[in-house]
């Protein structure tokens, strides 16, 4: 894979293991006692290699069970109660295979007690059989405080976490008076970003120092990625939805509705969700307005992105400028 | 059988005229309650003023409205929107551009029996604006993001203009083809009308607001097979087609309207079968909405919830009797369970009927009652936690696929740990004493972390009624608080449901709290 940083050490084995770069701050987060644990997916080929590294840094591995992509999903009933992953769910270790899209559930921390509270609590929706199995919301709660998370972040989310009716970064943004950039979780699918929690606002004391904290003990290991990550959560983007937005690129924001860009990049999880890149790589000036996004190149008006509340995700579009 | 005898098993008129009265009934129910909710976006989108619009205009032009697609599309989108409560939470978003929007229909209904009267339509970056009830379609050539459109109606011509432009169309409401348009800034274009059905992949509420020259595309690669599809219609067909279409569109994201037929973007569905399932399909629809059935509280063995699996399979099964077609066993089968489930359903034998389908009923099995009250709500206002709605339990059956229905948890689960500890199943009386009592039990069980308590509730909801998957899951979940993964897997991935598997354990201490693990 293409690496967007020259990891070292433990962080370089943590990318080569898992095959991926993000959630690499949050292990430092669980090392350094910032969070209780963290829950991830690791590559079933490599789930040894993974638990052996975890041993050496004193880290407690708990696996859930085996996540495979969904086959004949078409008529699959309860999808849209799973709108971030869709996989099938096996038992651990029966579910194993060699395959590259096979991962493994698993629950990484530092005291094997914040690992089994972790495990109880992390069930992830995944469909069994041709049913989808969720978990109460109430567990939901539960897992945000195993992982140590702030509680007024956990109960912010637990009430507007309903991706049809909430719009949590447009409920945290009306909740907020500034927006920090230690409070930015829009990037948490990429290298940079100090949180994989979802603020109760863009100024959330516990949130501020969460991150400060995170990024003290980032600058043991690597000082260079630590200052990368700040530069990068200092931006400007456009959020339309949790798993819709875009950072705006040598952005100049006008006002709350207005901003010149050089360049937009997609931040949500999932290519596959990238619906409005192209259209914004096309233009130069965006203005929010009525739920719709307008798009200029060079004062002419090329585009309207037109969101929705009303197809399954509350989306809001808005211009966030994290000072 | 003859075609004549198969579209005779059904009353498509009355249908489609039940289904119009609705719609109208719907639209002023939903605009009276969302005036008195919401009154600032009402007025901030000009809403308010354009409603008392509507109530000057002669009332047949709101029927005639209920016929076309185009009110269904913007009422459709406004249910959904106060469904989720869109127009409360974020009214700024797509709420005030949808009310912005009832200007586009209220002037698509300007025609030659409206007063003289005017309005206004905001721009919003469209291109084309439906006129005459969509039979003739104003196409800007610019897009502008914050024009309005001014409209004015006098003496049965209807003049457009744009401010600081002038004048960019005028219309003879009596002879629509009498028009005058400013040729540098719009043109007025006629979507095709092949025997009383309209190819519109224009319109933004129906193709999407791709752009007019993107829609343009689409019209003419997909025109020729809209002509050739209608052209291969049998009378009968032809008639039953046009009973119920009004309009054909192309539109991957759109869902279903009644009167517009949404074919595929390949073209696939443009044939004469194809044209004739989607119809049947919006035959079912509408039969769907106007039977006062809950097809949510059942659950089958179908790969679908039943509400689609209906839908589907009637326009299937139909389809393959008006063309002279088997009828897959696989669909057969599907439907049989399916039909069994509804008529086990209150109102279904009425549903069944609409559909044409016999209903001699007597010997169909009856499946036990899907759902039940739950006698929560005494004990949480006992406990001051009032504003709770009544909670039912829907059950989901083992055989079935549908997701469980965690909704009575769920709905709890917003209550503070102060809240919770306010709880007490005691409040219930005899907690075992039946399947609700014990299942509430369960319930203030599993909130408060009082995971072999709830187990010993579960059970006893088991012995009630061992086919219910809420019991299983709910049980399951206990089962990984307890550090008992291997239960949790056995329930889940291997779908143990015998009730002597799981072991009885002995009660834990009562009122022990923990953050979620035993």
């Amino acid at each position: 894979m293409n690496s967007s940083w020259p990891w070292t050490g433990v962080l370089r084995s943590l990318v080569e293991l898992r095959s991926s770069e993000a959630l690499l701050t949050q292990y430092v987060a669980v090392v350094a006692g910032v969070r209780h644990a963290l829950d991830d997916w690791i590559p079933a080929s490599h789930f040894q290699a993974f638990c052996e590294l975890m041993a050496q840094h004193g880290l407690s591995v708990k696996a859930d069970c085996v996540f495979k992509p969904l086959v004949n999903d078409s008529t699959l009933e309860g999808k849209n109660l799973a709108p971030t992953t869709q996989a099938a769910g096996l038992p651990f270790p029966e579910g194993m295979d060699d395959s590259p899209r096979t991962r493994v559930h698993v629950i990484v921390s530092s005291r094997t007690d914040w690992a089994e509270e972790t495990l109880a609590a992390a069930w992830y929706p995944v469909f069994v059989d041709r049913r989808i199995v969720r978990k109460p919301l109430v567990d939901h709660r539960r897992l945000g405080i195993a992982f140590g998370y702030p509680d007024c972040c956990v109960d912010f989310f637990i009430k507007h976490n309903d991706w049809p009716r909430f719009n949590t970064l447009a409920d945290a943004a009306r909740a907020s008076t500034r927006l920090r950039w230690e409070t930015n979780c829009l990037l948490k699918h990429s290298p940079w970003s100090t949180l994989f929690h979802m603020p109760c606002s863009f100024d959330c004391q516990a949130t501020i120092d969460y991150s400060r904290k995170l990024l003290s003990a980032l600058k043991e290991w690597d000082v260079g990625y630590t200052k990368h990550i700040q530069a990068s959560l200092q931006q400007s983007f456009l959020v339309i939805s949790e798993r819709l937005a875009y950072v705006l690129i040598d952005a100049t924001v006008k006002d709350e509705a207005r901003a010149v860009y050089n360049k937009a990049l997609f931040v949500g999880a999932a290519a596959e969700h990238d619906s409005y890149g192209e259209v914004l790589s096309q233009g130069n000036e965006l203005e929010v307005s009525d739920g719709v996004v307008f798009i200029y190149n060079n004062g002419k008006l090329i585009h309207t992105v037109e969101t929705h509340c009303d197809q399954g995700i509350a989306e809001v579009p808005l211009l966030l400028n994290f000072e | 059988m003859k075609e004549s005898d198969i579209f005779a098993r059904f009353n498509c008129l009355s249908v489609v005229i039940r289904y119009e009265r609705f719609l109208a009934i719907r639209l002023i129910d939903s605009v009276q309650s969302l005036q008195a909710q919401t009154p600032d976006v009402c007025e901030q989108s000009d809403f308010r003023e354009n409603w008392l619009l509507v109530e000057q205009l002669p009332a047949d032009i709101l029927f005639q409205a209920a016929a076309q697609p185009l009110l269904g599309s913007w009422l459709r989108t406004h249910e959904a929107l106060t469904r989720v409560g869109a127009y409360v939470r974020y009214p700024n978003a797509q709420p005030v551009r949808h009310l912005k929007d009832f200007a586009r229909i209220l002037l698509s209904w300007i025609g030659s029996s409206a007063p003289n009267t005017e309005g206004l339509v905001p721009v919003m970056g469209r291109q084309v604006f439906p006129l005459l009830s969509g039979k003739r379609l104003l196409v800007l050539k610019e897009r502008m993001a914050s024009a309005k459109l001014l409209w004015r109606v006098k003496n049965r011509v209807l003049n457009i203009t744009l401010p600081r432009i002038g004048t960019i169309a005028e219309v003879d409401l009596t002879d629509p083809h009498r028009s005058d348009t400013l040729d540098s800034h719009c043109f007025l274009m006629t979507p095709p009308v092949r025997d009383g059905i309209r190819f519109d992949v224009f319109t933004p509420e129906f193709g999407g607001d791709c752009g007019y020259e993107s829609s343009l595309k689409k019209f003419e690669r997909l025109q020729p097979l809209f002509e050739n599809a209608i052209a291969q219609l049998s009378t009968g067909q032809q008639q039953f087609v046009t009973s119920l279409c009004r309009c054909v569109t192309v539109n991957s994201n759109l869902g279903w309207i009644a009167g517009l037929i949404n074919l595929s973007e390949s073209g696939e569905e443009l044939t004469a079968e194809g044209l004739v399932e989607q119809v049947c399909r919006d035959f079912a629809q509408r039969v769907l909405k106007i039977t006062p059935i809950d097809l949510s509280a059942v659950t089958a063995d179908v790969p679908e919830g039943v509400g689609q699996a209906v839908i589907r399979l009637f326009a299937r099964r139909l389809t393959a009797r008006i063309f002279g077609k088997e009828v897959s066993a696989g669909d057969e089968r599907i439907w049989e369970r399916v039909r069994s489930t509804i008529l086990s359903t209150k109102h279904g034998e009425r549903l069944l009927g609409e559909l044409g389908e016999e209903v001699s009923g007597g010997s169909l099995p009856v499946h036990p009652s899907g759902r039940i009250v739950l006698p929560l709500t005494n004990v949480l206002q006992r406990a001051g936690i009032e504003n709770v709605p009544p909670l039912t339990l829907r059950k989901t059956r083992v055989n079935s696929n549908s997701a469980v229905d965690w909704g009575v948890l769920d709905s709890l689960a917003f209550l503070s740990p102060l809240e919770f500890e306010k709880i007490s199943e005691k409040d219930l009386g005899n907690p075992n004493a039946g399947e609700s009592n014990a299942y509430c039990a369960a319930i203030i069980c599993y909130l408060q972390g009082r995971f072999r308590d709830c187990q010993q509730y579960l059970l006893t909801c088991l012995e009630f009624d061992c086919d219910v998957e809420e019991y299983w899951h709910l049980l399951a979940f206990t089962f990984r608080y307890l550090g008992e993964m291997p239960d949790f897997e056995r329930i889940i991935f291997m779908r143990e449901r015998t009730v002597s598997s799981v072991s009885r354990r002995p009660k834990l201490d009562q009122h022990q709290m923990s953050s979620g693990v035993a």
